[in-house]
């Protein structure tokens, strides 16, 4: 693409700022049908664990005003099979296009047995970075606990980062009272930078059979519905950390969505449930981030933090490239 | 269209049935191509409907048309029923496995409820590709206010139809499942099913103990995608390896001696 698309996150250079979201793209190859992985400025895989998962028992979806809700469970191939059968096939197709690998446990011992193991393989795999899963709420034993609760979080990013070298970009969860105090603990930890947000919890009910509709019970609320939830702790933790780059996650539908979350703070999206719904969600947001850029005459990096600003003057920069 | 297009195409016609049934119809555009058994996910192209599109059945192909026989079941599939002709659906297809179709001398479908929906095209594809062979229809409703007219349908495409109702309001009194004995264990047979689940279940049964061979059925799970990525529509694998199944990428159509009912 154009180079008014362009971004950095940390030390991930982008071709411009749409990536696909875990667990809503696969392995990478899963839209290879509608239109190329080069496209997009990276993707991020389903969540991996050493070992591969199941998942949950049926049903796992329910629809919502807006949105959905999913109880998945984590269902993955396993990252034996991930380095044999997807990667090489993803590596082939991908371009420019950014691979960051989704990787979580059951426990904070988990996560740097899954973190030893991508780092033994980084040779193969070529993956850019790595993004910690902490904060799925399906997992009882696993995600929620440890995403929610300060000390196994610290202790699971930092067996993450004593494993690997390669860069972090801790995803988390917005169900706690306050995001901003994981987010600086997760670079504290020496994480690269944050993802967020996760998936809101929710139940759905059922009311002819007078019981929950997902086959957990609860499962993760995404879409639309969880938008402005997004923008507001990227927001947030933009202005408790300014630093610390951001890949903004939640509800982003239209490229206006997206601009949403680069203007509260994110140097790059991540559209994750969009895509079930209309395939080409990816490239239509990108398409029209650059009919936007065009038009204002702006590049994206220009437009980070822009929301920030209040009480200034919004000069718009004049772009030159 | 090639295997997995999206495309927005305007609804040409709504076309109510019976009771809650409808078919949704739209001029087919260049190069749209799909075999009986493929589904589309249809959604709304625009934010504020529901959210997620909906996994249909291809109906009917027809000259310069193509269709979806819909239940109104509340969500979605009552929405589109409310659409006026012009509104833009968004058709993300053709997607899964589409029915196999053997050569047989008896190509036995049954359907309950709107799972007759598949049995159109299916039966239309089949008698211009076998000619001689009979096609029989076994169609299930609880009462005779739900039961599509097959109109032309019944002779044009169906040599045969047996009509049932859970109350006798209609046809034979009983399920499909009830009526298959002049046919069960007929060796020159395929057989063909759709409906609803515990339906499948028991016809699954009393086909595999009849010993019929050549059996597929058209299953429904939800799904939020319709091409194997959000990993919804599990269906439980009777050999355990694996432990699941996706609809959408291994189906809709399965055997049904794979499934664990």
């Amino acid at each position: 693409m154009v180079e008014r698309l362009a971004t950095t996150c940390g030390p991930l250079e982008l071709a411009n700022p749409v990536l696909a979201a875990s667990g809503t793209f696969g392995y990478g190859d899963s839209f290879e049908r509608f239109w190329p992985l080069s496209l997009l400025g990276g993707f991020v895989t389903k969540t991996l664990f050493v070992a591969p998962r199941d998942g949950n028992p049926a049903p796992r979806v329910a629809e919502t005003s807006a949105g959905m809700l999913n109880s998945i469970g984590l269902a993955n191939v396993g990252w034996e099979a991930f380095v044999r059968d997807k990667a090489p096939r993803v590596n082939a197709l991908r371009g420019r296009s950014r691979m960051i690998v989704n990787v979580a446990g059951n426990a904070p011992e988990e996560f740097g047995e899954i973190a030893a193991r991508v780092e033994a393989d980084r040779d193969v795999v070529r993956c850019d970075a790595v993004e910690v899963n902490v904060s799925c709420p399906n997992v009882k034993e696993g995600g929620t606990n440890i995403g929610c609760h300060i000390g196994q979080f610290r202790d699971a990013v930092r067996r993450v980062r004593a494993a690997t070298t390669l860069p972090i970009f801790v995803k988390l969860s917005p169900n706690v009272a306050d995001v901003v105090p994981f987010a600086l603990c997760a670079a504290d930890e020496g994480a690269e930078g944050v993802s967020l947000v996760n998936t809101l919890y929710g139940m759905q009910i059922d009311t002819e059979r007078r019981a929950p509709v997902l086959g957990t019970g609860s499962g993760g609320l995404s879409g639309p519905a969880i938008l402005p939830v997004g923008v507001h702790w990227v927001f947030k933790v933009r202005a408790a950390l300014p630093e610390l780059p951001i890949l903004g996650i939640g509800g982003i539908t239209t490229w206006r969505d997206a601009l949403q979350y680069l203007m509260a703070g994110a140097q790059a999206v991540q559209v994750g449930t969009a895509s079930f719904v209309n395939p080409h969600a990816c490239p239509d947001i990108l398409a029209g981030l650059d009919r936007w850029c065009a038009s204002r005459n702006v590049a994206i990096r220009d437009v980070v933090g822009a929301a920030h600003r209040v009480g200034e003057a919004v000069e718009e920069p004049v772009w030159t490239g | 269209m090639n295997p997995g297009a999206v495309r927005t195409l305007p609804l040409v016609e709504v076309e109510d049935v019976s009771k809650g049934t409808y078919w949704l119809r739209f001029h087919a555009p260049a190069g749209f191509a799909c075999d009986p058994g493929h589904f589309f996910m249809l959604s709304s192209p625009e934010n504020g409907a529901p959210f997620l599109g909906r996994p249909l059945s291809i109906g009917d192909v027809h000259g310069e048309r193509f269709g979806f026989l819909v239940r109104a079941l509340g969500g979605a599939t009552a929405w589109f029923r409310t659409l006026p002709v012009g509104s833009p659906i968004r058709l993300v297809g053709p997607l899964g496995r589409p029915f196999l179709q053997p050569e047989r001398s008896v190509h036995c479908m049954v359907a309950g409820g709107i799972g007759l929906a598949p049995f159109f095209y299916l039966a239309r594809r089949l008698r211009a590709t076998q000619p001689g062979a009979r096609i029989e229809l076994r169609y299930g409703e609880r009462s005779a206010d739900a039961h599509a007219p097959l109109m032309e349908a019944e002779g044009e495409l169906f040599d045969v139809v047996e009509r049932f109702t859970d109350d006798g309001s209609l046809g034979a009194r009983g399920t499909v499942v009830d009526g298959l004995d002049d046919r069960l264990g007929d060796p020159n047979a395929a057989w063909y099913a759709c409906g609803p689940h515990a339906m499948l279940r028991a016809l699954a049964r009393r086909l595999d103990e009849a010993g019929a061979t050549d059996v597929q059925f058209s299953l429904e799970e939800r799904m939020a995608c319709g091409f194997g990525v959000c990993q919804a529509c599990i269906v439980p694998n009777r050999s355990g390896k694996p432990r699941y199944r996706l609809l959408c990428m291994d189906g809709p159509v399965l055997d049904p001696r794979e499934v664990a009912w």
